[in-house]
């Protein structure tokens, strides 16, 4: 990112409030075994201690354990799971739209016809799918969120090398003679970073709350303490104890709202003329 | 003299903070007569259509009027409430737009887009509008107006788009015609047509007409008074023939003296062996196939030329002619269906990319777009180095080598560290020579070189050419659709329509005795050429 788009983006508040929130989260996921040692899933404390009692800041839930700890050892899982699962879904995506988009032809249509064939399945249903067929674990829910979520990036990628194949600064490159590695990473690809940057971030924050609902219905890695399933099994007793879903769930709309705001915020930046002619000045 | 129709004074459009200058009109004041034509010029930038844009009362939000009226039919149109203007808009002032292409709404028929003019301002029945409309179409010069009426824009042509635009504009007889360089995105044969139009239908409707434009030739066509405009000022004011041929302001004087002469001065014939020969060359085009018909377009049809060492040669068409198409052959940017292409003797279409690689660097390129040929994320010194690189060249030297280029092509030292969006058009296309230059070629291709560039920056980049041609004893090969371009900088010239090769030929031959029909039309369709007999001989 150049040092004028910087500027613009911290020029915009809600971004650099989402990366406030985003910082604290991440500190959090980085020092649960510090301040909350020992396994989170372990009885801490009474069952059914209310926020604010002593030692629990937000109560501890049916079989004692310690709410705060859960959410910042779930932390870890969320943010691993978004963070790798983009990743993977960028790495297939930005892949196959770049191929699609260069080559074109014959190879553009089937590779678009196979991303076509992804998207027809309804993605949660598909991800559900992949899940219960393999063991859930943190591994299978990376894999399902990964192959669930790359459809959309070669869509954009691909079009984006379409459009940047026939510019003229590209020509110009095959006429110095650049082959055709040379002139996909060093002449279009950067300038289809700008896009892909921003969508990164929303499927960062797409794969979060995919992960969340994999393990509110149970299909939860079963040996890492994740938001998902707090929620889930808080949801039965959330008239008696409603810190026990409340709590991750304020996190998980937190650091949700918090990658929404800064992808906003990377994708005004980044292109700063739409932002204008959408005249939202 | 009579009460003016429109009189603009001291008219000031402010600039949104941060642009490179505070107003975009500054203190602007002109009169326009009913039926004359006022041409207001200037260069990109100069603030010529913010003025229309003004009096049609469609500025946009941040360029706001800061002071000044504008006098039309007893009311200050500045001063009127939007309703007010709205129905003023399209029945007494009426606005040609640029673009044809984009200016029409594409599901609705040409008829029915009239009629929604005539029914803005509650005119008539269904079948008086439908008479008058038909009418009117006629009018301006289009064949059954009953069909054209009924057809779709995109049946059209650029022309007869821009045919139906005026006819848009005209059916409400307004006072005043804005038209903001109504004829620039079309051919010249077109253009020549469509100002005749205009000037035809004006005069019998008495109509103002205030035209918009960039190009002397057009002037000297259409204008009865000129007002030059620089940087958001009118510099200077007069009839035609005062402003063009005996211009007072500096500023104007120069602007006249970029307009390259239409005169051929005679070149010796260059007598040397070919460099480049194009033998039967054709490019079809097909689409379709799976899902939909199959339809072949041939772009280029059995095209032969041959470029001898150290001759300028010129290729001149209209759009869709085939000239880029060809010139991209020569490069491999498009790969031709039939024919050869010799380079100093070697056939480059049967070689492979690999083989291709080492005679690149002697063929060159520079394209048409200063905004579009440089890569926006690197820097202008990797963006010449990156031919020498390629061809394995280390960075360093490459990176001097760039730094030398940029000034020889009259850039400074810093450049090198600076990305194209600092440059201005003219600039950039000096940087796309340097580039080219990098790989010391032998043939240079230059694809419309300067038709996005202003006329004074287009001399300046011309000369430069011509002067590093020159000096490096390069063979160039110039697409150009301007013909008074090609008159001064080529050693013979070949004329293109639909693909073929209509005529080649020694450039002062070419224009003392075209023998071709279309030569003929083209040079015909030239504007300005009453007023180039008339141009003094200044300097060339």
């Amino acid at each position: 990112m150049t040092g004028s788009a910087w500027r613009r983006f911290l020029m915009n508040k809600g971004a650099v409030l989402g990366l406030v929130v985003l910082a604290i989260v991440m500190s959090m996921a980085a020092t649960a075994p510090v301040f909350f040692p020992g396994n989170p899933w372990n009885m801490a404390g009474a069952p059914v201690t209310p926020p604010l009692e002593p030692g629990h800041l937000f109560g501890t839930d049916m079989l004692g354990r310690d709410v705060m700890a859960t959410i910042a050892h779930g932390a870890r899982v969320s943010l691993l799971v978004g963070a790798v699962s983009t990743a993977a879904a960028l790495l297939i995506g930005v892949t196959l739209g770049a191929v699609a988009g260069y080559v074109g032809g014959r190879i553009d249509d089937v590779i678009m016809r196979f991303t076509e064939f992804f998207q027809s399945i309804p993605s949660f249903v598909l991800a559900l799918l992949i899940v219960s067929i393999f063991q859930p674990s943190v591994g299978s829910i990376v894999v399902a969120v990964a192959i669930v979520s790359w459809p959309p990036v070669a869509r954009i990628v691909r079009g984006e090398f379409l459009s940047l194949r026939s510019r003229e600064f590209v020509q110009a490159a095959i006429v110095l003679g650049q082959n055709t590695r040379q002139i996909v990473f060093g002449q279009i690809l950067p300038n289809a970073l700008s896009p892909i940057i921003v969508l990164a971030s929303f499927m960062i924050a797409t794969a979060i709350l995919l992960e969340a609902a994999l393990s509110f219905l149970g299909l939860g890695d079963p040996n890492v303490m994740s938001w998902g399933f707090m929620i889930g099994s808080g949801r039965s007793t959330i008239r008696l104890a409603w810190w026990t879903s409340v709590f991750p769930g304020i996190a998980l709309f937190l650091t949700v709202l918090s990658l929404n705001l800064i992808g906003e915020g990377l994708s005004d930046a980044l292109n700063p003329r739409l932002r204008e002619r959408g005249g939202r000045r | 003299m009579t009460e003016p129709l429109l009189r603009v004074s001291n008219l000031s459009v402010a600039l949104p903070q941060g642009g490179d200058r505070t107003h975009a009109i500054e203190d602007m004041s002109f009169d326009l007569a009913a039926g004359e034509i006022l041409c207001i010029v200037g260069e990109s930038g100069s603030g010529k259509s913010v003025a229309a844009a003004a009096i049609m009362g469609l500025l946009p939000p941040p360029l706001p009027v800061r002071s000044g009226s504008i006098l039309f039919e007893g009311s200050d149109l500045l001063a009127l409430p939007p309703e007010d203007m709205r129905t003023r808009r399209g029945r007494r002032l009426a606005m040609i737009f640029q673009e044809p292409m984009t200016a029409l709404n594409p599901i609705m028929r040409v008829g029915r887009q009239i009629e929604e003019v005539l029914e803005a301002h509650g005119q008539g029945d269904g079948a008086s509008r439908r008479a008058r409309i038909i009418q009117l179409i006629g009018a301006v010069g289009l064949p059954n107006p009953k069909e054209i009426a009924d057809t779709y824009p995109f049946r059209l042509s650029g022309g007869q788009r821009q045919r139906v635009m005026i006819a848009m504009a005209l059916v409400m007889e307004p006072a005043i015609l804005v038209a903001d360089e109504p004829t620039t995105a079309l051919d010249v044969t077109t253009q020549a047509q469509i100002l005749h139009l205009i000037r035809d239908l004006q005069r019998q409707r008495n109509t103002g007409v205030l035209f918009i434009t960039h190009d002397f030739g057009v002037v000297a066509e259409i204008a009865d008074r000129v007002a030059v405009m620089q940087h958001g000022r009118i510099v200077e004011l007069g009839t035609r023939d005062q402003i063009l041929d005996d211009p007072r302001h500096p500023y104007t004087q120069r602007l006249i003296a970029a307009v390259p002469r239409l005169a051929a001065h005679g070149r010796p014939h260059i007598d040397a062996p070919p460099l480049l020969e194009i033998v039967d060359v054709s490019k079809l085009y097909r689409s379709g196939g799976f899902m939909s018909p199959r339809r072949e377009v041939a772009a280029v049809t059995r095209a032969s030329l041959t470029l001898a060492r150290g001759e300028t040669l010129g290729l001149v068409g209209e759009s869709g002619s085939g000239k880029s198409t060809l010139a991209r052959c020569v490069v491999r940017l498009v790969e031709p269906s039939v024919g050869a292409i010799r380079f100093d003797g070697i056939d480059l279409l049967g070689l492979s990319p690999s083989a291709m690689k080492p005679h690149r660097r002697k063929i060159q390129m520079v394209f048409q777009d200063p905004f579009a040929s440089l890569n926006p994320r690197k820097r202008v010194g990797e963006i010449v180095a990156e031919g020498p690189i390629t061809h394995g060249m280390a960075s360093a030297q490459a990176l001097a080598k760039a730094a030398e280029l940029l000034s020889l092509v009259g850039l400074d030292d810093s450049a090198v560290t600076r990305f194209p969006h600092e440059f201005s058009g003219g600039q950039r296309q000096r940087i796309g020579l340097a580039r080219a230059l990098a790989l010391e070629p032998e043939l240079l291709i230059a694809d419309e070189p300067v038709s996005a560039l202003d006329v004074s920056v287009q001399a300046q980049v011309l000369e430069l050419l011509a002067d590093i041609k020159a000096r490096l004893g390069l063979t160039m090969l110039f697409i150009t659709h301007d013909l008074r371009i090609a008159a001064q900088i080529c050693d013979r010239i070949a004329v293109m329509r639909r693909g073929e090769i209509v005529e080649l030929g020694a450039t002062a031959a070419l224009f003392a005795a075209p023998r071709h029909a279309y030569t003929r039309e083209l040079i015909a369709a030239i504007p300005g050429r009453a007023w180039e007999a008339s141009r003094p001989r200044g300097a060339a």
